[in-house]
């Protein structure tokens, strides 16, 4: 049996793996990662010189693990559950890392910006402002889900709390529920990477109606369950073949920024190795675009899943040196909470 | 059908798209048919909607798609063919002419871009500058002009799509982005041939999907994400399913493939749409503006297909007049012009 601490200690362990394994091919081709690394990158490889993070060294996490972290650090410190205050904490420590802040984009600068007052100037906005229906939300979800073992519905409404400091949009919320939802149901001692999927799809339209329920702005773009549920049969239809899941989930899912891309994506992983914790990962490090993001947000999920003992010893050692954790005592302190 | 009917056709189907696309932009489905077309899908010009930047434009008004693609056209003429020197001039003509003001004041982020490149125009180094691909401007920029480059290559695939990327390179410097400029020309150039079918439009489409991708790579940027190919296949099932109920249609499209300013979203759509309505000129632009979110570039490259494709005696008689008029544009006399021209 898995204790609900080394699930905690897994999808924290996941996220960061996969954060910090997709550091390096963000952004790229999948014909470009092949190149440039000699083959597909299943471990930590130095950062190409042309990425953000300059002087960054093999471990280390970026922006997307970074946030999920600094807001559990917060809920941690004041040992309270997620509200507005716990993710504007946490949105503001990982802001004032300039390791990560460089990293944030204009919507989260916007943001950032009106939360410490500062004057922003005031510009005419559209009702649906679809360029902003961007991955950042789904990115830092996973957390929630750790912080609401088996509780589905928890972790709904606690990703909507998170999500919607930064991106305001029924989309971008639904993924992050999306995300949350499968968290919390890998917990559960008998399921399966279908009921992962399921989850999944449960979040997106739960999180969607909630969202809406709470005057969330609309924004046009794809639907994240029905793009979950068409990137979960493409995965079911190659399992066992890397190659192609990956092709085709990222040539017809998308792996990009947008929520409806990468979301979906990470189910099509998981359903496509069948949940396994390293195989989809590195699916997703692989992918290409926004690699670093989708195997963070498949990270949290697969790690819960499957258990720390999933991952061989030296992941969490380089890991933990990298980046200054200690993700062995923040998972018992977030086990302590719940 | 005389090849007059087809350009006429081509060039006011492209029109009324992105007119009655316009006021439509960013909205969804849902929203479209709430806000502006009282419960209804919206068939007709209308008004801008109360969160557009600017109100003040005049129903039947076409936005910068079509300005670019008409000046486009003028200046090839000129020329006598497709070059990259009279893109460049076109581009340059709507953004510093006053009388295209109301067109050049909705020049989106990537043609700023491109225009700061022909212009030579320094910018600040960003950290995107040093990466080996660009993934911001793989938008449908390029392919909602390319389509004259299928009216200017009747039946020719192979010559439509080396003219889509002669035109859009400079200013569009991204595979993907011109891979859907090389599948709407590609697909337009059919459609302009007698006895073309819907399912060879369709399969020109793709042909020029992968064959702009393949092509793009020797001279353009780099660019991951979804393959406008690989979609055009999934939206054109889309369609097929749901031909019999159009609304559904547009649902699913919208839920599946996304009609969003990449071209991996409206390109693909486009296709499905096609399929949908059976090529027929206003039931095509129907679904595409509907759909809501780009729908101004949908529409522009669905009605240039569907129009070159059922020409202009499938188009209502009152469009021509009142996008010319609007517009003060002479689009009879542009496809007298051309037809006259084209070899």
């Amino acid at each position: 049996m898995i204790t609900r601490k080394d699930r905690i200690f897994g999808g924290l362990l996941g996220a960061s793996i996969g954060d910090s394994m997709g550091a390096a091919t963000e952004f790229m081709t999948r014909k470009q990662i092949k190149e440039w690394f000699g083959g597909w990158v299943k471990t930590y490889v130095d950062l190409p010189d042309h990425m953000f993070l300059k002087g960054a060294t093999k471990g280390m996490v970026t922006d997307d693990f970074s946030i999920g972290y600094y807001t559990a650090e917060a809920m941690i410190k004041h040992q309270q559950k997620m509200n507005d205050e716990m993710a504007t904490e946490g949105l503001l420590k990982w802001n004032s890392d300039p390791l990560y802040s460089q990293c944030a984009g204009p919507t989260t600068r916007l943001t950032i910006a009106r939360l410490r007052g500062e004057k922003v100037p005031e510009v005419k906005e559209r009702l649906c402002m679809n360029q902003r229906v961007t991955n950042g939300g789904g990115m830092k979800a996973g957390i929630v889900g750790l912080f609401n073992p088996s509780n589905v519905d928890g972790a709904i409404e606690d990703a909507l709390t998170l999500c919607k400091t930064t991106h305001n949009n029924t989309l971008a919320i639904a993924a992050g529920c999306a995300i949350a939802a499968a968290t919390a149901k890998a917990f559960d001692e008998n399921a399966s990477y279908l009921d992962l999927v399921h989850a999944g799809i449960y979040g997106a339209e739960k999180g969607f109606a909630r969202a809406e329920e709470l005057g969330v702005k609309p924004a046009a773009g794809c639907s994240i369950a029905k793009k979950i549920a068409l990137a979960a049969e493409i995965g079911l239809s190659h399992q066992g073949d890397f190659e192609n899941a990956v092709a085709q989930i990222a040539d017809i899912i998308g792996c990009g920024l947008y929520a409806y891309e990468s979301i979906p994506a990470v189910f099509g992983f998981i359903a496509a190795s069948k949940g396994h914790a390293l195989d989809t990962i590195y699916m997703a490090v692989n992918c290409g675009d926004d690699t670093d993001t989708v195997a963070c947000m498949a990270g949290y999920i697969v790690g819960a899943f499957n258990g720390v003992d999933a991952f061989p010893k030296a992941h969490l050692e380089l890991i933990d040196s990298a980046n200054g954790y200690d993700l062995a005592k923040m998972a018992a302190d977030i086990d302590r909470m719940i | 059908m005389k090849r007059y009917d087809r350009i006429l056709g081509s060039l006011v189907g492209a029109a009324i798209g992105n007119a009655m696309g316009a006021p439509l932009e960013t909205r969804t489905l849902d929203l479209i048919k709430k806000e502006l077309g009282h419960g209804e899908l919206v068939r007709d010009y209308v008004d801008m909607p109360y969160d557009a930047i600017n109100q003040n434009i005049r129903p039947g008004t076409v936005s910068y798609d079509f300005a670019i693609s008409y000046l486009s056209l003028l200046e090839f003429v000129k020329e006598g063919g497709i070059t990259k020197e009279a893109s460049a001039r076109a581009l340059l003509e709507l953004k510093n002419n006053p009388k295209y003001e109301v067109y050049a004041a909705r020049t989106d982020t990537a043609t700023k871009v491109g225009l700061d490149r022909i212009e030579k125009v320094k910018h600040e180094w960003t950290p995107y500058d040093d990466l080996p691909v660009d993934n911001r401007y793989l938008t449908s920029s390029a392919a909602m002009r390319s389509w004259v480059c299928g009216l200017w290559n009747p039946g020719k695939v192979e010559k439509a799509i080396d003219d889509a990327i002669l035109m859009s390179k400079e200013a569009y410097d991204n595979v993907i982005a011109l891979s859907g400029a090389a599948s709407i020309a590609a697909a337009t150039a059919v459609a302009m041939l007698d006895g073309s079918t819907l399912s060879d439009i369709v399969e020109a489409g793709i042909t020029g999907a992968h064959k702009g991708y393949e092509k793009a790579m020797y001279v353009a940027r780099n660019s991951a994400g979804a393959s406008v190919e690989e979609r055009i296949k999934l939206a054109v099932k889309i369609g097929l399913k749901y031909s019999c109920d159009h609304e559904r249609c547009i649902r699913e499209m919208t839920d599946l493939i996304g009609t969003g300013i990449n071209a991996n979203e409206a390109i693909p759509s486009v296709f499905g749409f096609l399929v949908a309505s059976g090529g027929d000129v206003m039931e095509a632009i129907c679904l595409a503006v509907n759909a809501g979110n780009d729908s101004d570039t949908t529409g522009v490259m669905i009605g240039a297909i569907a129009g070159a494709f059922k020409g202009i005696k499938n188009i209502p008689e009152k469009h021509l007049p009142l996008l010319s008029s609007v517009n003060d544009m002479d689009i009879e006399a542009l496809a007298k012009r051309l037809d006259e021209i084209i070899l």
